[in-house]
């Protein structure tokens, strides 16, 4: 087993390849339920719902939180949870298969793992934090907004990579 | 470069091209966009003119009649809108009647109410002048299917409070519509100033009958489910 | 006619659904590699653009996809969700999240890839997103005027620019191949970095 691990450890599809699946799973995904994929908001469900049940008050208080139970709806039980969900276990299949499933901090050599969790912890809170703003992600604002030609998809999509960009050369010590 | 991928770059191209040439695209996205642009140029609403004569012509009137006629027979497609502030109409509304204040007519989510054009709605309140004056407003906007409650809400509880008697000399018609009005405050839970009521206003206050007139005075108000989606968008 | 959840199939399927999508979402993803936060930022650095070829690739063929089966009476696309463009709060919660991508190395589609094949940086990742979110949440009556204004609605780009989506597509389509092209000689040039 272990030269198997050796031999397909990274060897990753071609991405044209894997964008033409993603392309199909985002049509399919389109044609049953109406909506595309996502991510951020099951982070936003995960918030309010623990605010929710440690201070109801609070949260009642809160418009933001507030207007997630409009209409009487329960902010876990989000379609996006359960897309999740099935995120996790598909990234896990495939790890499995390729041998790629086991505990470590991916890092580059120029820092220490301690170093890159808590920067992925400050790029974890900016992230959420911009997302609530533009009210998704790359994979739910971005390329969901996008597939359907939506404005605000092509904005958040050129915004995203557009800032990245912009600071990309404050950061480099990071990764090269 | 390797031709595999030449070739691959090409498809997407060439399917767009196939999809701008193609035949006949009057259910699509691009024929609803062209509709769209077509429709914010135009004015959709009635002209000067028409709403002069239309204005002159009291069609637009239901007397409160045919109005308890609607209510007593639970007609769907009527929509009851009461025009005035939220305390009077939690106080007494008519049976079914949804609240939408004089002055929030034309907010967006008001406004919803009428599109789906189902219904014919009722406009009343207090009086004749107000739901006269948001008629013209709303035709203005080119909203069909309205009608005012002439007398409006004093007329109609007057008229069914304590309905006037007929003279011995007055035709049959008189005594049915007598009736008619006594079964009408009834069925609306009006107390009857005919019947004897012992005890006294405390009694009055006690007896089912008048607890049981607010109950049905106070019926839910219609449910109506706007025609455009809500904008359900829950990010992500 | 697609959709198909609010009308042809009832509303229990789509959690079903979601999960089955984000099974292959997940799937796919991790197997192009994009659980690696090092491969990620390669676009932003030049060693690596799988990100850009992916993500446009997927987002082309999706909109192809679907124009298509909106000519053909499949699916009515103009039922579809899409993000209300509210411009300025998008503007800066994109670059909230450029900078946030290049500190973190991480999407959240991503950040969840990776938890699932065991990198606990993803897994500090999604913390740090949940962090995020609830001080906004917290914070948000200081940016409620600004979160909802500027919003031109629901509209896509050829609505607005009032052009036929066909043609846009075909634009698009232009555009990124060149950008494909443009990367790969950039890719040639840059010093390439082992990940």
């Amino acid at each position: 087993m272990m030269n198997i691990k050796s031999d397909k450890q990274h060897i990753y599809w071609n991405p044209y390849f894997g964008g033409f699946l993603l392309g199909l799973i985002l049509i399919m995904t389109f044609f049953f339920t109406g909506r595309g994929l996502g991510a951020s908001g099951a982070a936003k469900a995960i918030v309010t719902q623990t605010i929710e049940t440690v201070a109801p008050t609070h949260a009642k208080n809160n418009s933001y939180y507030a207007d997630q139970f409009l209409g009487g709806k329960v902010p876990i039980s989000n379609w996006l949870v359960f897309e999740v969900i099935g995120v996790l276990a598909g990234a896990f299949i495939s790890g499995s298969l390729s041998g790629r499933v086991y505990f470590r901090v991916q890092h580059s050599p120029n820092i220490t793992a301690r170093k890159r969790l808590w920067l992925a912890l400050l790029g974890g809170a900016l992230f959420g934090f911009g997302a609530q703003f533009a009210k998704g992600c790359t994979s739910g604002a971005a390329l969901s907004g996008m597939t359907v030609l939506s404005l605000g998809g092509y904005i958040a999509m050129l915004s995203i990579f557009g800032g990245a960009y912009l600071f990309a050369y404050f950061f480099r010590k990071l990764w090269i | 470069m390797k031709k595999r991928y030449i070739f691959l770059a090409l498809v997407p191209i060439v399917l767009s091209l196939i999809l701008a040439f193609l035949p006949d695209k009057s259910n699509s996205i691009d024929a609803k966009r062209i509709q769209k642009s077509l429709k914010s140029a135009k004015y959709t609403g009635v002209t000067p003119n028409n709403l002069l004569l239309e204005s002159v012509n009291s069609n637009r009137f239901i007397q409160p009649d045919e109005l308890a006629k609607v209510i007593i027979g639970q007609d769907p497609s009527y929509l009851l809108v009461d025009l005035r502030d939220a305390v009077q109409y939690a106080k007494f509304t008519l049976p079914g009647a949804i609240n939408i204040p004089y002055e929030k007519i034309l907010t967006e989510e008001n406004q919803a109410v009428f599109d789906s054009e189902a219904y014919n709605v009722v406009l009343f309140s207090n009086g004749t002048i107000v739901p006269d004056q948001v008629w013209m407003i709303l035709r203005r906007a080119g909203i069909k299917n309205l009608k005012v409650l002439n007398g409006g809400l004093n007329q109609f509880y007057q008229l069914y409070l304590n309905p006037p008697k007929p003279l011995e000399t007055d035709p049959k018609e008189a005594f049915e519509n007598y009736s008619f009005r006594k079964a009408v405050g009834a069925h609306l839970g009006l107390p009857n100033p005919d019947e004897f009521i012992p005890g006294g206003a405390a009694a009055v206050q006690n007896t089912s009958t008048i607890t049981g007139a607010n109950t049905a005075i106070k019926a839910t108000p219609k449910v109506v489910v706007p025609k455009k989606k809500a904008g359900k968008d829950e990010g992500c | 006619m697609g959709p198909l959840i609010p009308g042809i199939l009832s509303d229990q399927w789509n959690n079903i659904i979601a999960i089955l999508m984000g099974t292959a979402f997940g799937y796919v993803s991790e197997s192009s590699g994009f659980s690696s936060s090092r491969k990620l930022v390669g676009v932003f650095y030049g060693y690596d653009f799988a990100v850009l070829r992916m993500f446009v690739t997927a987002a082309i063929t999706a909109s192809i996809g679907l124009l298509f089966m909106d000519y053909f009476g499949w699916i009515d696309m103009a039922a579809l969700d899409g993000l209300p463009a509210r411009v300025w709060p998008i503007i800066v919660g994109g670059l909230f999240m450029g900078l946030g991508f290049v500190t973190g190395g991480f999407c959240p589609g991503t950040c969840v890839t990776a938890i699932g094949i065991g990198k606990l940086d993803g897994y500090v990742f999604f913390g740090g997103i949940i962090l995020g979110v609830f001080v906004f949440s917290e914070m948000f009556p200081l940016f409620e005027n600004f979160y909802n204004s500027s919003n031109l609605g629901d509209v896509t780009v050829p609505e607005y620019f009032n052009i036929s989506p066909y043609w846009f597509m075909v634009g698009i389509s232009i555009i990124a191949i060149i950008a494909f092209y443009v990367t790969m000689l950039i890719r040639k040039r840059v010093k390439s970095v082992e990940y």
